[in-house]
């Protein structure tokens, strides 16, 4: 069976833990409890008639208290950057740590807006929309309470893994 | 035996597995609670292959066989990963270890500490969340009244759309006038005050007094127009009390002058939860320094102590841009970078502090071997020396300010001590050099007066004090006055002719020269006109700072005031300096090229002394060149003035400029400029700036 490790990044309390647990296990909670260092979690999925298990690293949330580690990135497939487009400020750290993951290393970069069952920021469009989205193979928006768009996502992070 | 115990005592809660060869390992030691949870069936003595699970483990060996390959001594750690064994779920950390040419893994269980760190964390990054968020509804709300301010045409149209703004936000906003009397109050600031709108609270008064009384520095900031953003505590006996997140920004309107626009959000919550956790209550987490409010213990228990002591107050500038250019984790590595280089410098009995998102402050006990202006001009080297940041890639720098106050010679009181130290470093600040500056009676009376400077300033427009006087410029071939330049002067009630070298300076930092600098032009386009109706034909040419420059409206005002005093725009010049040009060359053809659409010319003055990029001459509309007086001033005296003039003609004459000579004082100057073909000069051997109705008598 081919092994695909994807990373999951992006700032703190954006929801990387949360949409793991929803994909994997299909719960949420919603109570906040912020994650420390790595946990790896694994789901079979069937993409074109090959199974194709996700190794998912879903790792502590980048900010002034834990700082972007490359070495996670050793033998990733696809790195998912997720955001929390309740606020502006975490899409503005996804897009530094998409420049770090650049600077690392050549793999499909993938962004999550997540909440999506919550209203964006009010700031959201004018700083979503300054043409950085480019920087990524494939923009999505998720809802790691309600499951909406999770499936599909990981799903093209899948696709995209298995043909790199 | 010994093992066992330490088992027991749970100190050695770890597994030891020694590296036999590839991913194989001896398990030498091992904790059997939860060993046999992570490996089932393994017992010690039993060997393992580690070549598949656990996942993060088979990862780290890579950069464990790295380690061993070294053969150097010591460990590395892999971090900590969570390892899910059915339903439990383990938080281990691995080390790689050398030790006399065996190599060993050991895994940790990190239980305890995990819990301990994701205790302080969740806290922490609760708060660094919550104030993003209040920060950034706060920068809404305060973009779209400021766009509000400058969009509106006419005073009768202000409150309307403010008012639908700031109604709807859920945190308390209000509105006051520069004479701090409030404009608007919404519904959610009455609440967070425990007041009905409509029964004669006044809840921005209570917040300025607040903030009077909570921040040494609050005159100060409300003085200087600068923006702030702190922390409030409001307690209203019996038991009820908030913190308030507050934020103050100057809106300027064109029509109306000035305004306050007060944000603030109710953090009570944030704040409780911080104090549960002593050290969130007293240190800066990104620093671990003391923070503002051990800061100010520090200050009162040095103060209750009687032993002399400087405090210091230390502003970096320059942090914003770089957090705007390489993102905020390199902005917080810059920061901690630091404070580690002032730690070095001070002493173990001195307190060094954040207290603020650019602010530091020292306290620094005096004693015979220590000179606090050494240390702190040793404090501004090392501060502004390079950072060298994302993997020593790239290096950038920040620029401090010091301000510094004494005890007990300033004061014997900590609100003071702060308030003065800001007020030196504000006074560093202002300079724009990286500089240390002592407080004094007389910095404060010098303070005062250029706040009273600025506050009369802000007056001289309402109520038409300035003036525009003519320097007259004379054509060198026919000794006429050909044109001339319009100077502002400032009669100021009650102290008389102001010059402009006086005031230009603070309009320039405070704004004022926007609403200045159209003023000047308004006058200029109106004594044109008269000019045209006496039937003189004189060109007049006035002065832009870069800032009039920066200003999108500047092209329609000019073009506005043409049409309406029906002047010919060919007799308006605008001058500019080198600086200007060379700052933003695409906006600044752009301009140029407009102006010179209208018809108006361009001339760049005190040419020579700035930026002489020369290969941006041939590319920008200009027409005049305009040679700096200092050149002027020795031509005589000077071979070199003279080679520089002479070349500055030639390069004026192949690029078809007019040329203008300024500072003329005495006849060989003139002579000389004549001789080699200046076309034009202006200076005190034909006249002084005169008022208008003397200038028309020299024509």
């Amino acid at each position: 069976m081919i092994q695909k490790k994807i990373c999951m990044l992006g700032a703190s309390a954006v929801g990387k833990t949360s949409l793991v647990k929803q994909f994997v296990e299909g719960i949420f909670s919603d109570k906040y409890l912020t994650s420390i260092g790595v946990k790896i979690d694994k789901k079979k999925l069937e993409v074109d008639e090959t199974t194709v298990q996700l190794m998912l690293w879903d790792i502590e949330g980048v900010d002034r208290y834990a700082g972007f580690n490359p070495k996670y990135l050793r033998g990733a497939a696809a790195a998912i950057i997720v955001v929390d487009q309740t606020r502006t400020q975490s899409f503005l750290e996804g897009i530094e740590i998409c420049r770090l993951v650049k600077l690392e290393k050549e793999i499909p970069i993938f962004l999550v807006a997540n909440k999506s069952d919550l209203p964006k920021s009010e700031s959201w469009d004018s700083a979503a929309d300054c043409g950085v989205t480019s920087l990524f193979e494939l923009s999505f928006s998720t809802s790691a309470k309600t499951g909406e768009g999770v499936e599909d996502m990981f799903l093209n992070v899948a696709k995209a893994a298995l043909n790199k | 035996m010994s093992a066992l115990l330490y088992q027991e005592l749970g100190i050695f809660d770890c597994v030891v597995l020694k590296h036999i060869k590839d991913d194989s390992f001896l398990i030498h030691f091992a904790n059997d609670n939860w060993f046999n949870t992570l490996f089932p069936g393994m017992h010690v003595g039993d060997e393992i292959v580690l070549d598949d699970t656990p996942y993060y483990l088979v990862d780290f060996l890579y950069d464990a066989k790295e380690f061993w390959g070294l053969n150097s001594q010591g460990r590395i750690n892999s971090g900590i990963w969570s390892e899910q064994v059915g339903r439990k779920v383990l938080r281990l950390e691995a080390a790689a270890i050398s030790k006399k040419d065996e190599n060993f893994l050991v895994l940790f269980n990190l239980e305890n500490e995990y819990n301990k760190r994701q205790s302080t964390l969740q806290i922490a990054r609760e708060l660094l969340i919550s104030n993003d968020k209040v920060l950034e509804q706060h920068e809404v709300i305060r973009e779209r009244i400021e766009a509000l301010a400058v969009q509106q045409n006419n005073r009768s149209s202000i409150n309307l759309p403010v008012t639908e703004v700031i109604q709807g936000a859920e945190f308390g906003v209000a509105i006051i006038s520069h004479e701090y009397q409030p404009i608007e109050q919404n519904p959610a600031l009455f609440k967070l005050f425990e007041m009905q709108v409509g029964d004669g609270g006044q809840p921005a008064a209570l917040l300025m007094d607040l903030c009077g009384r909570q921040f040494p520095e609050f005159q100060r900031i409300l003085d200087t127009r600068s923006r702030w953003s702190g922390e409030l505590y409001w307690m209203k006996p019996p038991s009820l009390s908030r913190w308030m997140q507050l934020t103050v920004c100057p809106i300027e309107s064109e029509i109306d002058g000035l305004y306050w626009l007060l944000l603030v959000t109710d953090v009570s919550r944030e704040k409780y939860l911080q104090q549960s956790n002593e050290k969130l209550t007293y240190f800066d987490v990104l620093t671990n320094l003391p923070n503002r409010q051990y800061y100010w213990q520090c200050l009162e228990n040095a103060i209750d102590g009687g032993q002399s002591f400087f405090a210091m107050q230390l502003d970096i500038r320059q942090l914003k841009t770089i957090n705007e250019v390489f993102g905020f984790a390199v902005g917080d590595t810059v920061l901690k970078e630091l404070a580690e280089r002032l730690r070095q410098l001070i002493s173990p009995n001195d307190v060094l502090a954040r207290i603020g998102g650019n602010e530091f402050a020292v306290i620094l006990r005096e004693a015979p071997h220590q000179n606090c202006e050494q240390i702190a001009r040793r404090m501004v080297s090392d501060i502004c020396a390079p950072y060298y940041v994302m993997e020593e890639q790239y290096k950038c720098s920040v620029g401090v300010s010091i301000g510094v106050s004494h005890f007990p010679y300033d004061s014997v009181i900590a609100e003071e001590l702060m308030k003065y130290a800001d007020l030196a470093s504000f006074t560093a600040k202002q300079s724009g050099k990286n500089v240390v500056q002592f407080y004094s009676r007389e910095l404060k009376d010098s303070s005062l007066r250029r706040m009273e400077l600025e506050a009369a300033l802000r007056d001289a427009i309402e109520n038409g004090e300035f003036e525009l006087f003519l320097q007259p410029i004379l054509d060198l071939s026919t000794g006429k006055v050909s044109q001339a330049e319009a100077l502002i002067r400032w009669r100021r009630p009650d102290v008389g002719l102001v010059f402009p070298d006086e005031f230009i300076p603070i309009a320039e930092k405070t704004g004022l020269i926007i609403a200045i600098g159209k003023w000047v032009i308004q006058e200029a386009s109106r004594l044109l006109s008269q000019l045209h109706e006496n039937g003189q034909y004189i060109k007049l040419s006035v002065n832009l700072s870069p800032a009039q420059v920066s200003d999108r409206s500047l092209l329609h005002f000019i073009k506005e005031h043409i049409e309406t005093n029906e002047v010919d725009p060919t007799y308006l010049e605008l001058e500019l300096t080198e600086g200007v040009l060379v700052n933003d060359f695409e906006r600044i053809n752009h301009f140029l090229s407009e102006v010179r659409k209208l018809g108006v010319s361009v001339a760049i003055d005190d040419f020579g002394t700035g930026y002489s990029s020369l290969s941006y001459l041939p590319k920008l509309p200009i027409d005049f060149l305009k040679i700096d007086r200092s050149f002027i001033g020795e031509l005589i005296d000077s071979e070199s003035n003279k080679a520089i003039v002479l070349a500055i003609l030639a390069m004026a004459e192949s690029l078809k400029l007019g040329v203008i000579a300024e500072g003329v004082e005495v006849e060989s100057q003139k002579a000389f400029l004549s001789k080699h073909r200046c076309q034009s000069a202006q200076g005190y051997l034909f006249s002084r700036p005169v008022p208008f109705d003397e200038f028309c008598k020299l024509l």
